[in-house]
Order: C-alpha cells, then sequence, then structure tokens
C-alpha cells in the first residue's frame, strides 16, 4: 500500500497537470480554513458587541463567510470527483 | 554579453566570415585555416547548447532566477549556477534585462545575477581543459553528434529535444576544440608563435589588449578562452602572457556590452555600465597582483591535485579566481552601484497611456510574459480607478483615507465633471489595445499541452483588461445624469444620485485596499462581501425608486433614468469585482472562487 503511494506521488510530480491539480486542492483547503477561523472570531467578537447595527453587521460578515466556505467547499468536491 | 539580441545578430556574420576566411587561407596555411574552423564549430556549438537549454528547461530557468534572486548573495549564486549548467552568460543576460523591464527583480539582483554569471562563465576553461584537451575527439564528439540528430527523429518529446541540441552543442564544442589543437600542433612545425611571447608588465598591457580585441572580433570570451587554452597546451603562448589573455577576454566581453547598450533602454545601460564597471575593477586587480595571484594559483593547484606543469588547467583556476576576486571586491557596494546608475541613467517616465511592462523580448518565455501582462493590467486598472474616481467627482485621497463616503462627496475634484472621453482615449485605449496584442501574440508561444494553464489565465487576463475598459465607459454613461441631476432642484433625485455615488465609493474603497493585502482569505471575502452588497444595492435602488414613483415625488423620465444609471452602478461594480478576481486572487484558485449569484439571491432573499 505504502509502495503504491510513493509511486502516486511520484507520478504525480513529474506529471504537471497533477501537481496544478493537487496544488489547487491544498490551496482552496487552506481558504476554507481560514475562513471558518474568521467566521468563529467574528463569532466571538459579536458576543462582546452591544449595538444592533454592529451586530447585524458583523452577522451579515458570517452569513457571507459561510456561503464561501459552501462556494469553496463545493469546487474543492468537484475538483476530487474529476 | 548585456544585449543578447545584438550578440544574436552578429554571431552568424562572424561564424560565416571566419568560415570564409579559412576558405580562402585553406591552399595557403591549411594550419591557421584548421583553428578558424575549430573557432567556427566551437561557436555553432555554443549555439546549439544555449538553444537546447533554452528547450530542455521550458521556462524553469527563468523561474528559479525570479524566485531565487532576492538577496545579492542568493542572486550572485544563482546567477554563477545558472551559467554553469547553460554554458551561456548571454542567454543569462537576456533574461536579466526581461525582468528588469517587466520589474520582476530589482537592478541589484539583475547586478548580483551577472556578477555570479561573470564566475559562472570561467566553467568553460575548466569545461575546456579539464575534458576538451584530454578526451579523445574522435571516440567522444561524433557518436554526441550522431545522437543529438538520431534523439529528435525517434522521441518527440520537446525535452528530448533540449537535450539532442545539447548533445550536439557539447559535441561541436569539444570538435572545435580538437581541431584548434591540432592546428596548433601542425602550426608548431612551421611557425613558432611562441617567439612573440613578452615578458614583463609591458607583456601583460600588450597580451590583455590582443585578448580583449580577439573577443571583440568573435563576440565570445569563451571562444577566446577556448582559443588561449589549447595554444597553451600545444605551447604555442607562454603561461604568462595566457594569463593576460584571459584578463583581455574579460575586458573584450564588456566592450561589445557597452557598444550593444548604446541602443538599449535604460536598464539595458545601467546593467551594461555596472558590468563593464565590475570587470574594468576586476582587469585592474588582476593586472596589479598578477604575480600574487600566480603564486596562489600555484598554491591552490598543489592542494586541488592539478600538476604543476598542467598550465590549462591552472589558467582556468586563474581565470575563475581572479572573477571571483572581483566579485568579493565589488558586491559590498553593490548598494551604492544600484544610487549611481539610478542617477546616471533616468528612467524617462513612461506616458502615462503606454504600457509600461510589455517587452518583446519576453514574448517567447510564458511564465514571464504572463507575469507582465498581469502587471500591465494592473497599470490599466490604476488608470482606470483614476479616472472612475474623478469620472464621479471625488479626490483620490479622501478615498483612500478613513473618510465617512458622505463627506468623499460632499469634498468635488473640480467644479466641473471631467471630460471622461478624453481620458479614455489618452490614458485607456493604447494600452489596452497593447495588451491585447501582447497577450496575442505570447500566446504564439503557447502552444504546447504545457502551456494550456497559461492561455486560459492570459484569457482571463485579456477579460479582466476589458471588464476595466467597460467600467470606465459606463462611467461616463452613468456621468452624463449626474451631471444633470447633481444640482437638481428636486432633492429626492438628487438624493438618489448622491446615494449610486455612494455605492461605488464604497466598492471602489474596497478595490482600492485589495492591493495591499496579502493574505487570500481576505481578498476573497473582500470580493465576495462586494459582489453581495452589489446586489443588494441594485436591489435596494429598485426597491426605492418604485417609493418615489408611487409617491409622485419624481418624474416618468427621472425615473427611467435613475433605472438605467442604478444598472451602470451595478456593472461598474460588476466589471470591477470580476477584474480583481483575476488580478488580485491567486491564480491557482481564481477560476469563479466568489460566491454565486444564486447563493446571493438565496441569502437576500431570507433577510
Amino acid at each position: 500500500m505504502e509502495i503504491k503511494k510513493l509511486i502516486k506521488s511520484i507520478k504525480n510530480a513529474f506529471d504537471i497537470n497533477v501537481s496544478k491539480k493537487e496544488n489547487k486542492k491544498d490551496k482552496i483547503k487552506e481558504l476554507i480554513k481560514e475562513l471558518k477561523i474568521k467566521r468563529r472570531d467574528l463569532k466571538n467578537k459579536i458576543k462582546t458587541k452591544r449595538s444592533k447595527q454592529k451586530i447585524q453587521d458583523l452577522q451579515e460578515d458570517c452569513e457571507i463567510i459561510t456561503l464561501q466556505i459552501r462556494k469553496s467547499k463545493r469546487i474543492l468536491r468537484n475538483l476530487k470527483n474529476d | 554579453m548585456i544585449e543578447s539580441n545584438f550578440y544574436k545578430k552578429l554571431i552568424m556574420p562572424i561564424i560565416l566570415s571566419i568560415l570564409l576566411v579559412a576558405l580562402v587561407l585553406l591552399g595557403i596555411y591549411p594550419n591557421i585555416s584548421m583553428i578558424l574552423g575549430g573557432i567556427a564549430i566551437f561557436l555553432i556549438g555554443m549555439e546549439y547548447m544555449e538553444n537546447g537549454f533554452k528547450t530542455f528547461s521550458g521556462g524553469m530557468l527563468e523561474q528559479v532566477l525570479e524566485k531565487f534572486t532576492n538577496t545579492t548573495p542568493k542572486a550572485i549564486t544563482t546567477g554563477f549556477i545558472a551559467t554553469s549548467i547553460v554554458q551561456s552568460s548571454s542567454l543569462l543576460s537576456v533574461i536579466v534585462i526581461s525582468f528588469l523591464t517587466a520589474e520582476l527583480i530589482t537592478l541589484s539582483s539583475a547586478i548580483g545575477i551577472i556578477f555570479g554569471s561573470n564566475i559562472g562563465s570561467t566553467t568553460t576553461a575548466w569545461l575546456v581543459s579539464m575534458f576538451g584537451l584530454q578526451i579523445k575527439i574522435s571516440t567522444y564528439a561524433m557518436p554526441m553528434i550522431v545522437m543529438g540528430i538520431l534523439i529528435p527523429i525517434i522521441l518527440k518529446d520537446k525535452g528530448w529535444k533540449g537535450i539532442a541540441a545539447i548533445l550536439i552543442g557539447l559535441g561541436m564544442i569539444f570538435l572545435g576544440i580538437g581541431y584548434m589543437k591540432e592546428g596548433f600542433e601542425t602550426l608548431k612545425e612551421g611557425m613558432n608563435l611562441a617567439s612573440y611571447a613578452m615578458d614583463g608588465y609591458l607583456g601583460i598591457f600588450v597580451y590583455v589588449l590582443v585578448g580583449a580585441i580577439a573577443t571583440i572580433v568573435i563576440q565570445s570570451s569563451a571562444a577566446t578562452m577556448a582559443i588561449v587554452i589549447t595554444a597553451l597546451a600545444t605551447g604555442q603562448i607562454e603561461y604568462a602572457n595566457a594569463l593576460a589573455l584571459a584578463i583581455g577576454a574579460n575586458l573584450g566581453t564588456t566592450v561589445t556590452a557597452v557598444i550593444a547598450a548604446l541602443k538599449s533602454n535604460e536598464n539595458g545601460k545601467r546593467l551594461a555600465l555596472a558590468h563593464f564597471i565590475f570587470n574594468v575593477i576586476t582587469a585592474s586587480v588582476a593586472i596589479i597582483f598578477i604575480y600574487q595571484l600566480t603564486y596562489v594559483v600555484d598554491f591552490l593547484s598543489t592542494i586541488i591535485g592539478i600538476d604543476t606543469h598542467n598550465y590549462a588547467m591552472k589558467l582556468a583556476l586563474f581565470h575563475t579566481l581572479f572573477n571571483l576576486l572581483g566579485v568579493i571586491i565589488v558586491s559590498p557596494f553593490i548598494k551604492y552601484l544600484v544610487e549611481f546608475l539610478n542617477k546616471r541613467f533616468i528612467q524617462t517616465s513612461t506616458e502615462v497611456g503606454k504600457a509600461k511592462y510589455l517587452d518583446n523580448s519576453i514574448l517567447s518565455m510564458p511564465d514571464v510574459a504572463i507575469s507582465a501582462i498581469t502587471k500591465e493590467v494592473q497599470h490599466l486598472f490604476q488608470n482606470g480607478f483614476k479616472i472612475i474616481i474623478h469620472g464621479i467627482n471625488i479626490k483620490k485621497k479622501n478615498l483612500t483615507a478613513d473618510m465617512d463616503p458622505k463627506k468623499v462627496l460632499l469634498d468635488t475634484y473640480a467644479n466641473e465633471y471631467i471630460d471622461i472621453e478624453s481620458f479614455y482615449r489618452y490614458q485607456i485605449k493604447g494600452i489596452y489595445g497593447q495588451i491585447i496584442e501582447f497577450a496575442t501574440r505570447a500566446q504564439g508561444n503557447m502552444n504546447d499541452a504545457e502551456n494550456s494553464h497559461n492561455v486560459e489565465y492570459l484569457y482571463k487576463l485579456k477579460v479582466a483588461a476589458r471588464d476595466i475598459v467597460e467600467a470606465v465607459k459606463d462611467t461616463k454613461h452613468l456621468q452624463k445624469n449626474l451631471k444633470k441631476y447633481a444640482t437638481s432642484k428636486n432633492k429626492y433625485l438628487k438624493e438618489q444620485y448622491n446615494q449610486l455615488r455612494e455605492d461605488l465609493i464604497v466598492l471602489l474603497r474596497d478595490i482600492n485596499s485589495l492591493s495591499s493585502i496579502k493574505e487570500q482569505h481576505e481578498i476573497v471575502l473582500i470580493l465576495s462581501k462586494a459582489k453581495v452588497h452589489s446586489q443588494k444595492y441594485d436591489m435596494l435602488a429598485n426597491g426605492r425608486l418604485d417609493n418615489l414613483i408611487r409617491e409622485n415625488l419624481i418624474t416618468a423620465e427621472m425615473a427611467t433614468s435613475l433605472m438605467n444609471d442604478s444598472t451602470y452602478v451595478y456593472d461598474i461594480s460588476k466589471s470591477l469585482i470580476d477584474m480583481a478576481e483575476v488580478i488580485f486572487v491567486d491564480a491557482t484558485i481564481a477560476n469563479n472562487i466568489l460566491v454565486d449569484d444564486d447563493d446571493i439571491d438565496d441569502l437576500l432573499n431570507k433577510n
């Protein structure tokens, strides 16, 4: 099994298209991770705010981040299925 | 060395002239004819090697030079390694000049690479003295050439074609050296060039001059070194004189570079002068301390195991040593050299309406061409951005400062709105045309499968440039009614138009902030938020419009104008967001990464 994995990774390293795809997957995964951290920070921030407008703005930001995460996951799924 | 295009134009006529002279002398002096034939074959071999490496590396060399040259030691090391492998300082210099023009590297990095390349070019002397003189030419050179011819017939891959050209090049270099050696050996029987040997500093100066002239004539210090080493190995010149010839060969390349740089741009001139200063200092040090250096060479030779009488290898060591010494002496002063060169050759500011980064010399390097076009689209965006800001009559400094959008609106740019059409013609149209033309020509060099991603990205860059043009044109249409209704007596209408300007201010501020943000998730988030807001504003504008019509606060004509203009604001936003996704988001993920319109609709309907 390990040998198979090794052969695959060597093959990927020489195949430009495969390594590009892997690179894209990694970058999108990184993006999702960063967005989740950002959303968690915003949610913590909401708890400390008193102004209704501020809370509403932050909530809207959280919703947009959720949309962005969903969109990024969709792209990632499509890449895996290719 | 510096202006490689100039060198390229000269090299073929030089080879042909050498062959012609060899042909004329064939009946009278067959030995000299053989030496000349050897030089011509050697030069052809160098050409093959250079082209072979270009094909084989497939853009890798450019990537390495762009990424590993951010500090002077890195730049020197990269220049040295690259030239040692590629065996062509002229190939390196053409890439360096192109990078400088496209502002992919700084002048100090470029100087570092050239310094390193100077040491790297001394490996030719090692190659000639170690292998060229010892390998039996008939045994190795010919099979190499034959293999180089056969490989492309059997293997069609681009990489193999490159390897084949390298083999032919290397074979021809050895073959050339073989002919030169044979020529000098038989020449010895009739004529002893060693009898012209000169001692002392007079001899040094005379032979430095001879080496420089020889290099200027044949346009290749590597060829001069090959002649000197073969002549030395056959006893046709004395060791001390050969050392002076090596110094002369170094100086000779600089003279060629300076002549070529006269036709070059500021960057070419700066780099040529840096190279000239470096070589003059290096040559002066080598001449002044020639005897001390000879002792050092003798000392090092015993350490690394070079035979006392192997003058060819000792000459190669001397060549490397004095170039290395030059780099050690000059490189601490690169900072001051850059300051001096920047003052000496002042960059004539590029006309606002002309492309800054598109240089024809980079057309054949796909990755570099893409980087340059990306920069040019950013340049186009800067021009378009300014026109849009001033077009809606606000000041750029207020937009970049953290000022309330309502206050930004009040502090107008001018008493009258600017004429967007004339600004478009002067600052946008020309650059846009140049981008499209350059991109189309660059695409001509991206026909292979390896470049399919580059072609795809190139298309996106063209679309991004078109988006900027569309945004400016939409601003022109919007401006007509902004002018008309900004001073309207109908306060409701005036309010609506100011609201449209406010919406644009928020968007422009967001997009302007992107160039200073490094984190990809922040860029993606700002753009997705801008996308959501632009749709929201459009819907709100339409909602506001319904109320105004229902309550008879504006006329039907005003309503249609407002409806059209809110569409223009939406279109401007869309164009700028689409463009920003291409030029600010990492190219690996920038493919419809932002939130979808359907998702946004769901979100807005939910709220």
